[in-house]
């Protein structure tokens, strides 16, 4: 039985679709079998992100209606096998995903992937409470700075109540992912420190990802950056990140671009 | 890192670009208005990605029109069942071997039967273009005599007469795999947009159905109509700046030309040369182009062989006469009003067979010299036309339009006196519709960028140039301006336009 993971934060914009393909293609690299679920209905993103938005007939909404099956909706990755994408409906309306639709479809693809990635819309209504619902493990993703620090807290004590797990008395696994972190920033006081992060919100963290202009490309080549670039320093933490997921335990660090000249003289403003 | 890689990395915007692009397209046809073709198309995808893994592009629904040149594995047609009970404004007819058009409905009762006559050839065009598309299966719809309330009446039903004659000769069955759909009888609902994408397999008869009520939404299908009538005027202006590259792909989708030059020699012959001159390559000119080593080439040959048979020239005179009277028309110096073109037209940036189309003027447009285009209705029709080839020299645009007349002479004076008889009104169309589609609106505009029209009697260019056989003309500013409202002033429903 596969395990549930929720990706959320609360804020908008700090990177959940980007984390969601990345921490999913990089968990499918390492021979899991791994299903990313777009719930942003209305609004999908991760089918472009991914590179599949060509690709996609039926959505999530069509199979929690049962107007197609599963597997018919599932786009397979063309770059890994292992990797499948569920996307959100563009026209409909969010009002057409059931509790009970949700579930089952859920309740099916744990029995056919080892994880399944639920990638939450932003805010905290019933689509973010939707995509949490049957989660085993959270990853909350934060950006260092103040607004989205707290809007997590809120969404963490959303997932210690909301939750089915939560509900039947058990714990949820939860984890934090920074995103966009700036060491040099950071540094300079300018930023919010990961440990003054972690000691606000007191959740085990699983990985910080730099701020990285190859972000930004791989998005715009449809391609999580863990295939786009894996040797980029994005990549790596991610990297990192899902081996942690799947219980290994070593320091975290901050991976960093290695950068030849030419590269520090453009690096910062290509994209 | 090297160099090179930095500006590889540099390039990933574009394809963002591009990406957006071809997706937006999609989902503001697919969410906005509501839109048959990609209705139709969601739900075939539907139907077919029930059972196989699809990609979106997998599955292409397009007109008959732009389908020309295409070929896919298998290829369904549907439509053409019931003549449209709004006809198009403005119809195109021949008489003799000049080609006209009837514009408004009192022409159109008068020349009924020429008219009737022309859509029918047309139609028989069409589909023979459409059934040629596919390379494995083709998939005809067919619907047997009695079958219906009302009795097809479209393009469709000359080839499912066909059908019905060998059905029955009972060959239907020995020549075609049929299967049996029941289509669900049409109820006269009130409501005329319920055609939502159901996603099951009813989906395609329930379409069907729809479209075969009486006066079924006719406001989709003018909407629909619109959309995809093929060069619209706003697309005209990317024209403006635009190199021939950028053009060219708006130009992919002009619907295939629905009329020809009449020719002595027969129609078939003037179909041929502009087909033949439509899809040479010309760079088999070369850069030193001459004429025999021109002939022996095989892609030459071959081309002007299968053109003839497409177009049923038998003589095979036309095999060699074609293809000189073709090197002749692009490859010999060409005067442009003060200067000469010494290398010939095929060597200039060019497109050929752009279609132009733009409202037939009417008192409340905006006209040429008053500003920018405002915003256009079309009142008593549009005016279109085919315009052969568009080239570019230096920064001005010129126009050239093929004439396959048989004259007696083809020396300038002669030629310009046939023009002033026989084109005068295409003369003006065209000039008034090339500078709409530039996006001109000045006097000083018009000097910048546009160079004239030019008119290639093609049987009568020698090879070694001079004047003969080309009737070039710059009409002033002016005169532009005044075709212009001369089109607003002619009373359309009772005149029949004359003469190409």
């Amino acid at each position: 039985m596969g395990k549930v993971l929720v990706v959320t934060s609360g804020k908008g914009g700090v990177g959940k679709t980007t984390s969601t393909a990345a921490l999913g293609a990089a968990l499918a690299r390492s021979g899991e079998n791994v299903v990313v679920i777009d719930f942003d209905v209305g609004l999908r993103n991760l089918d472009l992100v991914m590179g599949a938005e060509r690709r996609v007939v039926f959505d999530l909404i069509n199979v929690v209606q049962g107007d197609a099956k599963l597997a018919q909706a599932l786009i397979r990755d063309k770059r890994i096998d292992t990797l499948s994408l569920l996307p959100a409906s563009q026209t409909r309306d969010k009002d057409a995903l059931t509790i009970e639709g949700v579930d089952r479809v859920i309740a099916e693809a744990k029995v056919k992937f080892d994880w399944v990635i639920c990638d939450s819309p932003a805010g905290i209504e019933r689509g973010a409470l939707l995509a949490m619902r049957n989660a085993d493990v959270a990853v909350v993703v934060t950006n260092p700075e103040v607004s989205s620090v707290r809007d997590s807290d809120r969404i963490i004590g959303m997932l210690d109540s909301r939750t089915l797990r939560a509900e039947k008395g058990e714990k949820i696994e939860k984890h934090l992912l920074v995103t966009r972190y700036d060491p040099g920033r950071a540094s300079r006081n300018e930023m919010l420190k990961v440990d003054d992060v972690l000691e606000i919100l007191s959740i085990p963290l699983l990985g910080i990802i730099p701020e990285s202009e190859e972000v930004l490309r791989a998005s715009n080549m449809g391609s999580p950056v863990t295939l786009n670039n894996p040797d980029s320093a994005p990549a790596r933490a991610y990297f990192d990140a899902a081996r942690r997921l799947k219980g290994e335990l070593f320091e975290v660090v901050v991976p960093l671009d290695r950068k030849g000249f030419i590269g520090r003289l453009f690096g910062r403003r290509v994209a | 890192m090297n160099l090179s890689s930095v500006f590889r990395k540099r390039s990933s915007a574009p394809v963002a670009r591009d990406r957006l692009q071809v997706l937006l397209a999609h989902e503001r046809s697919v969410i906005g208005k509501s839109d048959l073709l990609a209705t139709l198309q969601e739900e075939i995808l539907a139907v077919i990605a029930r059972h196989v893994t699809v990609d979106r592009d997998a599955v292409q629904i397009m007109t008959i029109h732009k389908s020309k040149g295409l070929e896919a594995d298998v290829v369904a047609l549907y439509g053409g069942f019931f003549a449209n009970n709004r006809p198009d404004p403005v119809r195109i007819y021949h008489r003799g071997n000049e080609r006209r058009l009837a514009i408004g409905k009192a022409a159109q009762v008068m020349e009924e039967a020429a008219i009737k006559k022309g859509q029918a050839e047309e139609d028989q065009r069409l589909l023979y273009v459409a059934l040629t598309r596919a390379r494995a299966k083709l998939i005809l719809p067919y619907v047997p005599e009695g079958t219906l309330t009302r009795d097809l009446s479209g393009s469709y039903a000359p080839l499912n007469n066909r059908l019905r004659a060998l059905d029955s000769e009972t060959r239907l069955n020995t020549l075609f795999t049929t299967e049996t759909i029941v289509v669900p009888a049409p109820t006269d609902s009130a409501d005329e947009h319920s055609a939502d994408a159901v996603l099951d397999e009813n989906a395609l008869c329930d379409w069907l159905a729809s479209t075969s009520r009486t006066g079924a939404s006719d406001a989709e299908f003018t909407d629909l109509s619109i959309r995809h009538r093929g060069l619209m005027i706003a697309s005209y202006t990317s024209l403006q700046a635009a190199g021939p590259e950028d053009f060219k792909t708006s130009v992919d989708a002009i619907d295939a030309r629905a009329d020809n030059v009449d020719l002595p020699g027969g129609r078939q012959v003037g179909i041929f040369l502009h087909e033949a001159i439509k899809k040479l390559d010309f760079k088999s000119f070369g850069n030193a182009p001459d004429l025999e080593s021109w002939m022996a080439r095989d892609d030459v040959r071959e081309l002007f062989a299968s053109t003839m048979r497409r177009h049923g020239v038998n003589d095979p005179r036309w095999l060699a006469r074609g293809r000189e009277i073709v090197f002749n028309a692009l490859t010999s110096p060409v005067e442009l009003g003060e200067t000469v073109l010494e290398g010939g037209l095929y060597r200039l940036p060019e497109v050929r067979e752009m279609e132009f189309t733009y409202p037939i003027p009417e008192k409340h447009h905006t006209f040429l010299g008053d500003g920018p285009d405002g915003a256009w209705s079309v009142g008593r029709g549009y005016i279109k036309g085919f315009i052969d080839l568009v080239f570019r020299r230096d920064k001005l645009m010129y126009f050239a339009d093929w004439k396959g007349d048989l004259l007696p002479s083809y020396e300038p004076a002669a030629i310009a006196r046939h023009v002033e008889r026989h084109y005068r009104l295409q003369a003006r169309i065209y000039s008034v519709g090339i500078v709409r589609l530039l996006a001109i609106h000045t006097e000083r505009d018009y000097n910048d960028r546009f160079g004239g029209l030019l008119y290639v009697f093609l049987r009568g260019v020698s090879q070694t140039g001079g004047k003969s056989g080309f009737h070039f003309s710059r009409p002033a500013w002016d005169e532009i301006v005044t075709y212009e409202y001369e089109l607003l002033t002619r009373e359309p429903a009772s005149e029949l336009v004359r003469e190409r």
